[in-house]
């Protein structure tokens, strides 16, 4: 990823740490400071891992950071992109039923994570046959 | 209305091939639904599910309004209003607004960047599930023997706590907002993720729609503010079942913290809720009115600013709880201000000199401009702590946050579907329903809102079921109430718009409005993976590029600096007026369409060519293709013409 993308996660973590400072010598409020603090070492957390990427291009941008790339050189692989798959709705039907059992019987959770852990082997094979 | 449909040639470069391409199994009707991973078919199952909360919400909005009519009403219990004024906000605010705008994003963000799909479409189809799963339980809530949960969307403790609230209902709006929480925050990863590692050749960050970057913003926000949500949701479950007290006071718990977990989501989500609304309404002023977009960067950068602060603003929604710093956060809040009023400026700059086209999707921008305007100078009114210690949990505030959240991004919703809806199906909405529909829903919303504003002024609580006769409240209820009938009758039209039109609209082309950003150069609806071509990326509007090869490609913010003198000169004599076919010739006035000044989108160093065709044969040959092309013609003479693609 290029400059652009790390400039915006570092300005994120950088307004976030400067007004949870400013919020906590003012305030002496935990909550507040606490989330605007983890705040910004979360969007720090995304700005390191983007400047990383970025580091070990040695700063090359990518044709998508380029002014005068052409669609032409885009050409190859993108990435992968599977077809349809049963995987993602069996998934969510377990994730929703022991969510479910959260509010009623626990005997949802018998069911939800039955289908939770049969979807998940069944969502990786699936990425792994590829 | 000029439509653009034959297409230059295409390029002589290879096109971008996707060598990862699995088919799977093809499949129609419902299994399609099911096991759907194209973006194109999750943002439609977004967009229709939540259209679909909307209306629900908006029939239960019709049952509080008909309650609160007349004084004293029977209409509906008090237990009942409760609870149809909790599920309508957390609805409206979770499940309709929110999920819409990841719709949107599911489908246009990717056509817009020139990418083949989202990031990672499998998680994508998740979150839908997820979303779905979030709706299901939170409506069934209602089925319950208790009732669904019945107090208010942001659930304040200790009403929250088991002794207040018992009953499965209350549990099912925990699971159920955490479940759209989820989706919602794989949704932004997603879109961060496919925003950054996705896009085509040449379509730098600073090239990127608005739409995206309001897209790419929002996500930001989810990411800040939805795990707090489902933390503080979380301890709330725990206080609920494990014999937990954080937000219980009778046993040392402190209810401010439920408070402050809350906004520290609620405020970002507020702004979830419009920044991708905003983006909309950029992309419609921006192709109905024929220029590019006034001031990209600046957009962009108040954008970001809007950001930015909501981050810190939180407490505002708490200023008579007594336990927080005003200052801070009034000023802050007041802050905001100032990049909304930027992109206030960029919009009417937008217009300014534009050849406006009327048509339905640019009155609902205007209409939201409109009663976005007076939700904003609402908000700043409620940002000073003194005004707020009148005005809270009045009907004032009821007024200030619809006249945001529906005069703002459902006008600008709206917009959107009249613009997209040809992109999405092929076909177009008819303009005369469409009008109608705004006309009905510009008036009913103004008279369901605007007295309440009064009524708030005049001391009438938000949330109460019933009032007294001598109030003096009576009359302007009654009229709010008038108003919000017209409100939904005016949704009527919409939907036979969409049904009809579905039914029997005539196919329209790939770009009916002459659009300007990538999505438009695809065919309607897109195929698998999106683009058979990308046209090259010069500027932040390509496909005019492409269509319209005799304007200069103009990189923002620099034509100014760079017209010749002469050349300036020039356009303004001879760029002043263009007959030909009407609509096309608009756009000379703006000072920087006009003529060639040929420096066009090509980076410094860029083997600039001159590409452009002279101006006289419109679409002449190959598009600008190779690096950067300098060369459309000199002076304003080139643009004779430029019917050449018109037809």
């Amino acid at each position: 990823m290029g400059k652009r993308e790390w400039h915006l996660s570092l300005g994120a973590a950088l307004f976030l740490a400067a007004i949870g400072i400013v919020y906590w010598v003012w305030s002496g409020e935990w909550s507040g400071t606490i989330m605007l603090g983890f705040g910004a070492l979360a969007y720090g957390l995304l700005f390191f891992f983007i400047l990383l990427q970025w580091l070990r291009r040695h700063r090359a941008p990518r044709l998508e950071d380029r002014l005068d790339a052409d669609p032409g050189e885009g050409e190859g692989e993108i990435g992968y992109f599977p077809g349809n798959s049963l995987w993602p709705a069996a998934l969510g039907v377990g994730a929703i039923s022991t969510a479910v059992g959260l509010a009623f019987g626990k005997w949802f959770w018998a069911i939800g994570l039955i289908l939770l852990f049969g979807a998940l082997i069944g969502f990786a094979h699936e990425a792994e046959s590829h | 209305m000029t439509l653009v449909q034959e297409r230059p040639q295409r390029f002589e470069q290879p096109e971008r091939r996707l060598t990862e391409f699995i088919p799977g199994p093809k499949y129609k009707g419902l299994l399609a639904y099911l096991t759907s991973t194209d973006h194109k078919q999750i943002g439609m199952n977004y967009m229709v599910t939540s259209f679909i909360m909307f209306l629900i919400g908006g029939a239960m909005a019709i049952l509080m309004r008909v309650q609160l009519s007349v004084p004293n009403n029977n209409f509906v219990s008090l237990d009942t209003f409760a609870q149809l004024f909790t599920i309508h906000g957390t609805i409206m605010l979770f499940l309709f607004l929110g999920p819409f705008a990841f719709g949107t994003a599911n489908y246009l963000v990717p056509l817009q960047i020139g990418a083949p799909d989202m990031a990672f479409p499998r998680f994508n189809a998740f979150s839908y599930w997820l979303f779905l799963g979030g709706c299901v339980v939170l409506l069934s809530s209602f089925l319950t023997s208790s009732g669904a949960a019945d107090w208010g969307w942001f659930a304040y403790a200790p009403l929250t706590e088991a002794i207040h609230s018992p009953g499965p209902g209350a549990d099912m709006w925990i699971v159920g907002v955490a479940l759209a929480a989820f989706s919602s925050m794989f949704t932004g990863i997603n879109l961060i993720a496919t925003v950054f590692c996705l896009r085509a050749p040449g379509m730098t960050m600073f090239r990127m729609p608005i739409f995206v970057w309001n897209q790419l913003i929002t996500a930001f926000l989810v990411l800040l503010a939805f795990p707090v949500l489902t933390s503080a949701l979380v301890l709330l479950w725990c206080d609920r079942h494990m014999g937990t007290h954080f937000y219980d006071p009778t046993h040392g718990g402190q209810p401010i913290l439920w408070q402050n977990l809350f906004w520290f989501f609620g405020h970002p989500e507020v702004y979830i809720l419009a920044l991708p609304f905003f983006g909309m309404v950029t992309e419609v002023i921006a192709v109905f009115s024929r220029k590019p977009v006034f001031g990209y960067k600046g957009l962009v950068f108040a954008t970001l600013g809007i950001g930015a602060l909501s981050m810190g603003v939180w407490a505002h929604h708490m200023y008579t709880t007594g336990a927080v710093l005003l200052p801070f956060f009034a000023i802050l809040t007041l802050l905001i201000s100032v990049p909304t009023g930027v992109k206030f400026f960029n919009w009417i700059g937008t217009m300014f000199r534009g050849s406006v086209r009327l048509e339905t999707p640019m009155l609902f921008a205007i209409g939201f401009l409109i009663n976005f305007l007076l939700g904003g100078f609402t908000g700043i009114m409620l940002a000073e702590p003194p005004i707020d210690f009148q005005l809270h949990d009045t009907y004032f505030v009821v007024a200030h946050f619809h006249y945001v959240l529906f005069g703002g991004s459902v006008f600008a919703m709206f917009a959107g579907i009249y613009y997209w809806f040809p992109k999405f199906t092929g076909k177009k909405l008819d303009d005369m329903l469409g009008k109608v529909s705004f006309v009905l829903m510009f008036i009913g919303f103004n008279l369901t809102f605007f007295p309440q504003h009064d009524l708030g002024l005049r001391g009438m609580q938000r949330r109460i079921a019933v009032y007294p006769t001598n109030a003096g409240w009576s009359f302007l209820n009654m009229l709010s109430s008038i108003g919000s009938f017209i409100l939904a009758f005016s949704v009527i039209p919409f939907l036979i718009n969409v049904w009809v039109t579905l039914r029997n609209g005539k196919k329209v082309g790939p770009n009916p409005w002459d659009g300007m950003t990538l999505e438009w150069a695809t065919s309607s609806p897109p195929p698998e993976h999106n683009f058979e071509f990308i046209p090259p990326i010069r500027s932040e509007r390509p496909v005019w590029d492409l269509n319209h090869p005799d304007y200069p490609t103009l990189p923002h913010g620099k034509h100014a600096k760079e017209l010749e003198l002469e050349q300036a000169r020039a356009l303004a004599g001879v760029g002043a007026r263009d007959s030909t076919a009407g609509s096309n010739g608009g756009n000379e006035g703006n000072g920087y369409a006009a003529g060639g000044d040929g420096h066009g989108g090509a980076p410094p160093g860029g083997d600039g060519h001159g590409g452009a065709p002279p101006g006289g044969d419109g679409h002449g040959g190959a598009p600008p293709g190779g690096g950067g092309h300098g060369g459309a013609p000199p002076g304003g003479g080139g643009h004779g013409g430029n019917g050449g693609q018109e037809v």
